[in-house]
């Protein structure tokens, strides 16, 4: 059969060629998600769930291949921005004829419709119709332990020494603090927001037990991936509106202020 | 070969000199908007960076000078900047009070684009460079010659220090200096309180102390 020929990563290839340029890794895995799911297009990612919706970290692994190919280019601007080159181009030529055109068509149709999208209204698009929300008691529940354990994080962090990786984890989780202590959402985005800041700071813990024996070692590592994940934070709290995004320019600083 | 003419149309920046360069930022409190600079140095670098331009000077930098900001520069500096009771005034908020962990990381994020900014500005550069490992010897070992002289007593003491040599960023700045006879303009301690044994020595082209 045709398809089968197809490489495993046509799909991440085929939505550049579409779109040129994608901004962040949360988009490129909800295109995918959405094209598999609902356009039946022939993906051989598996998706599993996470706190920005389904993802399936393979894709991130061959976004890599793909850039060290030459196919792509990847950049890091606050988020990881992909966007295809010559190359890339003349590569989804060669393949695209493999592609069925009902298939393209669908995966033309997902790209229009949700590529103007916010990553925030994109992921709860997704997990509003794929993910089950917890009940308000659970949320409440949730919400409380993760003040404690931010609370526990920043004491732990403030330890650290003085770097940009150390700056940047105390000033996240410290915004993190203010978001949960300022919301008074409903139900559904109260979800959609806890969900997205338990993830954000399973991340953080898992960093933190990383660097239990060693906290110099801190100082040396890429938070690329983990940065691009608290501009999501941000975008959902903007989106909510329960506090600006810290690093929107126009904001006044009182907003960031207690009291 | 690198004539005299050449040689002083340029300049190199050390770490503190690019970001208190960039450490300026206009921030609305309460609806008024306030300035948050680095009182006693930002202007004096602005000036003296006009300076330079006006007299056709160009500005450079190297590659591990950047990566020093980025790392752990910009954080420090925000770090001591925070503590200063003239910015809690300016925010707000009392003698004791602690300036919040995100707003720091909001005034290090503003610094950091705009250090990215000024990498596309035509007269700054930033060189890849590495100096050898025989040059950076060289310097060490005149820093370690200074070691037990009342001099180096007294600054390793005011830092707090037990290596009488700078870090390595630091050393390579100096055999750049030497190298593309441009002097580097820095407050850092560790140049400027051996700036005439340095220069005297030929380990540097020059410091010029800022401010």
């Amino acid at each position: 059969m045709a398809e089968a020929e197809l490489p495993k990563y046509w799909a991440i290839l085929y939505a550049l060629y579409r779109l040129k340029r994608i901004c962040n890794s949360f988009d490129l895995q909800k295109y995918l998600y959405l094209a598999k799911v609902d356009g039946n297009a022939p993906i051989e990612y598996t998706f599993v769930e996470d706190y920005y919706g389904p993802c399936c970290s393979s894709i991130k692994h061959d976004v890599i291949s793909l850039g060290d190919q030459g196919y792509i280019t990847v950049s890091f601007e606050n988020r990881w921005v992909f966007e295809i080159t010559d190359d890339g181009v003349k590569q989804v030529e060669d393949f695209i004829k493999d592609v069925p055109v009902e298939v393209q068509k669908s995966f033309d149709h997902i790209l229009e419709e949700y590529s103007s999208l916010s990553v925030v209204k994109l992921r709860d698009y997704v997990c509003d119709w794929h993910i089950k929300p917890k009940p308000r008691e659970e949320s409440e529940q949730l919400k409380k332990q993760l003040l404690t354990e931010i609370e526990l994080l920043l004491s732990e962090f403030s330890y650290f020494e003085s770097n940009g990786n150390s700056l940047f984890i105390r000033g996240s989780i410290d915004y993190c603090l203010l978001v949960l202590e300022r919301e008074n959402l409903d139900d559904i985005q109260k979800n959609n927001l806890l969900t997205i800041i338990n993830g954000y700071l399973k991340k953080i813990r898992i960093l933190r037990e990383l660097t239990r024996e060693n906290p110099e070692l801190l100082g040396h590592l890429c938070l690329n991936d983990i940065k691009e994940d608290f501009e999501l934070t941000q975008e959902a709290c903007a989106e909510y509106k329960v506090v600006p995004a810290l690093f929107d320019e126009d904001v006044d600083l009182s907003a960031f202020i207690e009291g | 070969m690198t004539t005299e003419s050449q040689a002083q149309k340029r300049v190199i920046y050390d770490a503190n000199s690019i970001i208190y360069y960039c450490f300026m930022h206009k921030e609305k409190i309460r609806g008024r908007t306030v300035t948050f600079m680095v009182l006693e140095l930002t202007n004096k670098i602005q000036s003296l960076t006009e300076q330079f331009l006006t007299d056709g000077i160009e500005i450079e930098t190297i590659s591990g000078v950047m990566k020093e900001i980025f790392d752990k520069g910009i954080a420090k500096i925000v770090d001591e900047f925070c503590e200063d009771y003239r910015v809690k005034d300016l925010i707000g908020l009392p003698g004791k009070a602690r300036i919040s962990n995100r707003i720091r990381l909001r005034l290090a994020r503003k610094t950091e684009e705009k250090i990215r900014r000024l990498q596309n500005k035509a007269w700054f550069k930033v060189i890849d460079y590495h100096a050898e490992e025989k040059e950076i010897k060289r310097v060490k070992n005149f820093y370690v010659s200074l070691s037990r002289t009342p001099k180096m007593e007294e600054h390793m003491k005011k830092k707090r220090t037990r290596d009488p040599y700078p870090s390595d960023v630091d050393m390579t700045l100096l055999v750049y200096s030497k190298e593309t006879e441009a002097p580097i303009v820095t407050n850092d301690s560790d140049l400027i309180d051996f700036k005439e044994e340095l220069e005297r020595g030929g380990l540097c082209f020059g410091i010029i102390i800022d401010p």
